[in-house]
């Protein structure tokens, strides 16, 4: 920043030297978060937890061919109760709160 | 020296804790400095905020858009942790008027220009004071600090103007010429 004279000797009066570290970096070094590994479990999870459901239901119904009739069959009485509406209330807010948990970020950053 | 943004990218990008730290130590004079002159030299909070600040910075980088430089952003966050500070001590303990009297300070005073200049601060408004650090010993634009303090542009430019009008007097007696 280019400054008139009478600035400069301003500036230069209140010129501080800098404060030395003094172990002040370490200090932070100590308090940072845990490194960020959650999400990276969090998908393995997800999937491991998908393909053991997958071959639980495929053991249940014993192939592929038989998948249509057995989904027929399973959500036959879950159709039924899907015409209530509370009962989409609750799903609504279940899936809110699951999207929530899922995708929330961490928090609130008080940045500018 | 590595720039501020390519360790930026590698805090971002891979977590890298000891870009983090060059960053830090970097910065960490302008930060402190900044809060010690708004916690009125009360260098115990202050670095405590500073320390805030610092681990807020760390979880927020990824946000850090490069709109204004790393040390504005920082000295932004630092603000913040700063006025809520404030908000909760104010009842016990009010930042804003407490005045460095110590011996540790005083002897910090290298000349007596340096001491008149100190006593013409002290008249000068918090907000006008801020301002004055902000542009001259931070070396901030204008801009730059009505972007920090959410001030509009013009009240920087008259905070500015009055305090300079102020500290004119004790300057121009050490320097006749001027």
């Amino acid at each position: 920043m280019n400054l008139p004279p009478d600035e400069t000797r301003l500036a230069e009066l209140l010129r501080q030297p800098p404060l030395p570290d003094d172990g002040f970096s370490a200090r932070v070094a100590a308090v940072l978060p845990a490194p960020a590994t959650s999400r990276s479990f969090r998908g393995v999870f997800i999937t491991l937890g998908a393909l053991a459901g997958g071959a639980i239901a495929l053991t249940r119904i014993g192939s592929l061919g038989n998948l249509p009739g057995a989904v027929e069959q399973a959500f036959a009485p879950v159709a039924v109760e899907l015409a209530t509406p509370t009962l989409w209330l609750g799903l609504m807010a279940a899936a809110g709160s699951v999207a929530y948990a899922l995708f929330a970020a961490g928090p609130r950053s008080t940045a500018q | 020296v590595t720039p501020d943004a390519e360790l930026v990218a590698r805090v971002v990008g891979s977590d890298d804790r000891s870009a983090f730290g060059e960053l830090v130590q970097r910065h960490q004079s302008a930060v402190r400095h900044f809060l010690r002159h708004l916690c009125r030299h009360d260098s115990a909070l202050a670095d405590d905020l500073a320390q805030d600040t610092f681990v807020q910075a760390y979880r927020s980088l990824g946000r850090f858009r490069r709109e204004a430089s790393l040390s504005t952003w920082l000295l932004g966050i630092a603000y913040n942790y700063w006025r809520n500070a404030r908000r909760r001590m104010r009842p016990h303990s009010p930042l804003d008027e407490r005045i460095p009297e110590n011996a540790a300070e005083r002897a910090t005073f290298h000349s007596d220009l340096r001491h008149d200049l100190e006593l013409a601060l002290r008249e000068l408004s918090a907000d006008e004071r801020l301002a004055i650090h902000l542009c001259y010993q931070q070396g901030k634009s204008h801009e730059e600090i009505a972007g920090l303090l959410d001030w509009p542009l013009g009240t920087v430019k008259t905070h500015l103007l009055r305090a300079k009008e102020k500290l004119r007097q004790p300057l121009a007696a050490w320097n006749p010429q001027t």
